[in-house]
């Protein structure tokens, strides 16, 4: 089974793990790994895809009308690299087309991870926030998740995105495990919310006050696995002056929940969050509610899903601004496994927005390489 | 008569010899055939692996890289065996509860979720496996139980009890 070296194409034994002495090598064993390592182990994968678009709008005041087009996806080129036992290093570099078909290049993670036990790890660097479970278990790579695109509640801040995705500063964790049952932990303190929602404040931030978040989850192993648990993200967004309705600074305070299930057959997920901006110099309070339920049915290769996403966002609040718009959607589709590597997926959707109601049906082949 | 009933008894007792021997066959089959093949397979740890006996539960945790530190700065490395990543193995259909294919992308997205930093390494035996288990650090694998002999490996109890032992939970 030649291919089973695949799982592990770029292991080399290290002199931890070597053998005691040459005499005692198996041979297999010698052939297998090789010599020690000179240098730290490097990883390099990616994720992409390609989504084919139909949609069939229908615009209050203008009428029906259609488009159809071929979308490049995100092209996520990921490496991941041991630097030692307890200390680790991943950068996540997206390259990505926009409507102006330009393309943009963005450092979406990069970090360097010090664990010291299942209980505590620490690292530094620029992160997915805590927020829930989508966001740090698929995170760019669409092959993982189980629809074609993420829920509205969860886009990317430059995709019109309405909570903070990326922390840069420290991020840590842990777990704990009590026979069937686990509990973790996972926090975030970072720069926070720029002055506008699509900011993400990598290299300077404007306040000192920073964002924290926390994420605490339980998980219960029996037939399947259920995880489930709330968070809390708490920030100060700074001042605008130069933006009508932003001079004042505005306090975030953000509340969600997550659950997710999944056995043989079946798999849930589900999250909430409800986003409150309270504007320090006018006392104006924004709430914005988004939440999403996906169901996903497993027969190997073929997996039907359907699923409901909802935003809420309160189109008065001046930190959105009006290019966040509230939507519901729901949306059926086909998954279909090629392999480990490769899937096809078919869906229908139906979205409706402020004045819009428009169907859609987007196929998508999404990988890994 | 006597030309019919010679005939007759000779008919008998060839029925009777070729039925006697036909029962004797399935009864000899029968105890000759071996009892329904069974096998153990055991964990294995290094060394320096301070655990006797770990749960069930615990062994998923362990393969499905949820649970990854034997102790403070004390990572727990897999092994495994191709043996180990047949279609039908031990391995996948009762640890991972998954198949070959399933297994190649649990490890990328482990490594894209900053869950591990190493993929497993693959060796081509368990014996070969335990050999490494014996000489490395941290290590753990799953192999067939009539391969550990004579090593340095440490066998593992599953929930106390032994391969071998009645009530040992990683047999089929």
């Amino acid at each position: 089974m030649a291919g089973a070296l695949l799982l592990s194409p770029a292991t080399r034994a290290d002199d931890t793990e070597a053998p005691k002495s040459s005499e005692s090598t198996p041979k297999p064993m010698a052939r297998e790994f090789g010599l020690s390592d000179l240098a730290p182990r490097l990883m390099f994968h990616g994720f992409a895809d390609v989504t084919a678009n139909i949609y069939f709008d229908d615009v209050e005041g203008v009428g029906k009308s259609s488009h159809n087009y071929f979308a490049l996806g995100e092209l996520d080129l990921f490496i991941v690299s041991h630097l030692a036992d307890n200390v680790s290093f991943l950068s996540e570099l997206v390259f990505e087309s926009n409507t102006d078909s330009e393309t943009a290049v963005e450092l979406e993670r990069i970090f360097i991870k010090y664990t010291v036990s299942d209980r505590f790890w620490i690292s530094v660097g620029r992160h997915h926030t805590a927020l829930g479970y989508w966001n740090e278990a698929y995170n760019h790579g669409l092959l993982l998740q189980p629809t074609v695109a993420r829920p509205d509640v969860l886009n990317w801040e430059e995709h019109d995105g309405i909570l903070p995705m990326h922390s840069v500063g420290l991020a840590m964790g842990g777990r704990v495990f009590r026979g069937p049952w686990g509990f973790e932990y996972a926090a975030n303190i970072g720069n926070g919310r720029g002055l506008t929602s699509r900011q993400v404040q990598t290299a300077f931030d404007v306040n000192d006050q920073k964002a924290l978040t926390l994420r605490l989850s339980a998980s219960h192993e029996a037939k399947g696995r259920l995880l489930f648990g709330p968070m809390i993200h708490l920030d100060m967004i700074p001042a605008d002056p130069a933006t009508t309705g932003r001079e004042g600074e505005e306090s975030e305070r953000i509340a969600g929940a997550f659950v997710t299930y999944r056995d043989d057959r079946f798999e849930l997920l589900s999250e909430y969050y409800y986003v409150r901006h309270e504007d320090l110099l006018t006392g104006a309070i924004y709430n914005s509610p988004g939440y999403f339920l996906i169901g996903l049915l497993n027969f190997g290769k073929l997996k039907p899903y359907g699923g409901y996403d909802r935003l809420d966002v309160d189109t008065a609040d001046p930190y959105y601004g009006s290019e966040i718009t509230p939507l519901k959607r729901s949306l059926l589709g086909l998954r279909w496994d090629l392999n480990s590597f490769n899937a096809i997926k078919f869906e229908v959707r139906h979205d409706i927005r402020p004045g819009v109601h428009s169907n859609g049906l987007v196929v998508q082949t999404a990988f890994i390489f | 008569m006597v030309s019919w009933s010679r005939p007759r008894s000779f008919s008998r007792a060839l029925r009777a010899t070729l039925g006697g021997a036909l029962v004797a066959a399935v009864i000899a089959s029968a105890a000759a055939a071996p009892a329904e093949a069974v096998e153990d397979y055991a964990i294995v740890v290094s060394p320096d692996v301070a655990v006797k006996s770990i749960s069930v539960e615990q062994l998923r945790r362990l393969f499905l890289f949820r649970e990854k530190y034997w102790k403070p700065g004390r990572p727990v490395k897999l092994i495994f065996s191709e043996d180990d990543l047949e279609p039908q193995s031990f391995l996948l259909e009762r640890i991972y509860r998954s198949d070959y294919p399933s297994l190649r992308r649990l490890i990328v997205e482990k490594l894209y979720q900053e869950e591990i930093d190493l993929a497993p390494k693959v060796v081509a035996t368990d014996e070969v496996a335990v050999a490494f288990v014996a000489s490395g650090r941290g290590l753990i694998a799953l192999v067939r139980a009539n391969t550990v002999h004579g090593t340095d490996a440490k066998l593992v109890a599953i929930d106390g009890i032994l391969p071998g032992a009645s009530g040992y939970a990683l047999r089929r």
